[in-house]
């Protein structure tokens, strides 16, 4: 059967980012650091998207197995005793799951189907509950090289002995982009495609910031492709132009040009729509449209159309 | 023979006795890049495929073109939430199973993949023949989860074939002598039947114009 995916990379707007889970080293809360073309940039982990996809799936009142009180994470079914006997939770479906207990001797045959048990053979190969997530998360990198944004912050109001906090914070003003990948074939309830596209548009707050700061997360600019190809070809196709302090998708347009990339397998929305390399890929035949609802829409359409098994994702919003 | 050429963002390729610091080994090793071809054409066991070769060379330029600083791709180290125990201690796992922790990830990989199947033990279709349909008719593969090298989150940006290599590129050459160990097989339940291989990356860059000479390739072979 051919495999089917949807593959996205996201844009954010420009806000100040700060906090983000790093270490704690004295007073100084670092930001998370990787590299992009032998420059430094600041990062937001996957798993940190991961969970803002899943607080969205429980925020929209979907049932999903793992609730996040404020507090704490609660369980629907931890071992996930219910799977196979009724409809999967959304977040169970989309992220998958793992449990594995006392394995003691190395699987030399196919692993074990996604959500089963492994039966004890003639070797003693303990038990796996797993599902392998059909949900890819990129981490979030920052579209900007870090340079060292810092701030010293103190306690307000009136100052006590022995109550003062003083701390150094790194921020980074900057959009990020990350990217997700889903193999639309694995995901067991396809309504979920569409719910997983609600929440890349509309995400909760990812991750870090508290209360000091307020990153928002959701897409200013977003590419979709929709394809049987086994790799994207679009993770982290916007790139910082240095010098109009501003964007550039030049090598996904010489992508396009080229044939690497087919257009009619991309759809582009947001502000990406209006600048003139939005026009150019146009020109190339991609789907650019204004808005970055207008292009899930679109997405969904174009998963419906692949094959019936997507067909619920026709019915829209 | 054919050649491929792969692009992985970000990826971790945990050394097999790293404890609390998730240290990467500094190149993806030929185990994980064997599992990723079968990952992308839809197999899932690990032997179906024994004896075929592997040759890889590293980029020496980013995709700006500017000159990469090392041949190795620059390491980063970053906070994740890590499991601190392998399969087993169930009671241990969930009590005190999961913390953040320091983790290595290579940035920026890219290298070239040559395959030859003909040392394969296995009936046809070989791997070679496989990993051409599946880049050339990806409707005609079915296959699971997202293609990624090492872990799941570390997708595939990037794998096609390539005809005539252009660029610099780094060769990796199995030596005895060479300062690198990666795993050739991984036993993923303890380490008895886990296979290391001594390499060494070449500091000059070459522009690969033949298939590389013997001394250039890896063989996949499971314990017996």
């Amino acid at each position: 059967m051919t495999t089917h995916y949807l593959y996205a990379t996201i844009l954010t707007g420009e806000a100040v980012a700060a906090n983000n889970r790093g270490d704690n080293l004295g007073n100084t809360t670092t930001l998370q650091k990787v590299f992009h073309q032998d420059d430094v940039h600041t990062s937001i982990s996957a798993e940190a998207i991961r969970f803002a996809l899943r607080h969205h799936f429980q925020l929209a009142g979907l049932p999903v197995n793992r609730r996040y009180d404020g507090d704490r994470l609660i369980y629907a079914d931890e071992k996930r005793t219910y799977w196979g006997s009724r409809t999967p939770f959304i977040d169970d479906d989309l992220m998958g799951f793992m449990d594995a207990a006392a394995a003691q001797a190395e699987r030399d045959d196919e692993e074990a189907e996604p959500g089963s048990t492994a039966k004890s053979g003639k070797k003693k190969k303990g038990t796996v509950t797993k599902r392998t997530s059909p949900l890819a998360v990129g981490r979030a990198v920052s579209l900007r090289p870090y340079r060292g944004e810092l701030s010293f912050n103190c306690v307000s109001g009136v100052k006590e002995k022995g109550k003062l906090s003083l701390y150094n914070a790194e921020m980074h003003t900057t959009e990020y982009q990350y990217s997700i990948a889903l193999n639309l074939n694995d995901v067991l309830d396809k309504q979920n495609i569409g719910h997983l596209i609600d929440a890349l548009i509309e995400p909760p707050p990812v991750a870090g910031n508290h209360a000091r700061f307020y990153y928002d997360f959701s897409p200013a600019s977003i590419v979709f492709r929709v394809t049987s190809t086994h790799a994207s070809r679009i993770q982290n196709c916007f790139e910082h132009d240095e010098e109009g302090r501003t964007y550039t998708v030049a090598r996904l347009i010489r992508r396009v040009a080229s044939g690497d990339i087919p257009a009619e397998e991309l759809i582009i929305g947001g502000e990406l729509s209006h600048t003139d390399e939005g026009k150019k890929l146009k020109e190339l035949g991609v789907t650019v449209l204004d808005g970055i609802r207008k292009a899930a829409d679109e997405a969904r359409r174009r998963i419906a159309r692949r094959d019936k098994a997507f067909a619920v994702l026709a019915e829209g919003r | 023979m054919l050649t491929l050429h792969v692009e992985v963002p970000y990826g971790s390729f945990r050394k097999s006795y790293a404890r609390s610091l998730a240290e990467t080994y500094p190149l993806p090793p030929p185990a994980t890049v064997y599992g990723m071809l079968l990952s992308l054409v839809g197999e899932g066991f690990r032997r179906r495929h024994a004896g075929v070769r592997l040759s890889l060379a590293f980029s020496g330029s980013y995709r700006d073109g500017s000159r990469r600083h090392s041949p190795f791709p620059r390491v980063a180290q970053t906070l994740r939430k890590l499991s601190r125990y392998k399969y087993g201690e169930a009671s241990k796992q969930s009590k005190q199973g999961n913390r953040p922790d320091y983790i290595e990830t290579l940035c920026d990989i890219a290298f070239l993949c040559w395959v030859d199947s003909a040392q394969e033990t296995n009936p046809e279709p070989r791997l070679e023949m496989r990993l051409r349909e599946a880049l050339e008719t990806p409707e005609t593969i079915t296959r699971y989860g997202v293609l990624s090298l090492g872990l799941s989150d570390d997708a595939v940006n990037d794998i096609c074939l390539v005809q005539e290599p252009t660029g610099d590129w780094h060769r990796l050459k199995p030596s005895q002598e060479g300062s690198l160990e990666l795993p050739v097989w991984v036993d993923h339940v303890g380490s008895r039947h886990t296979r290391w291989q001594r390499y060494e990356l070449e500091r000059e860059p070459v522009t690969p114009t033949e298939p590389p000479l013997e001394a250039y390739w890896t063989v996949i072979r499971p314990p017996a």
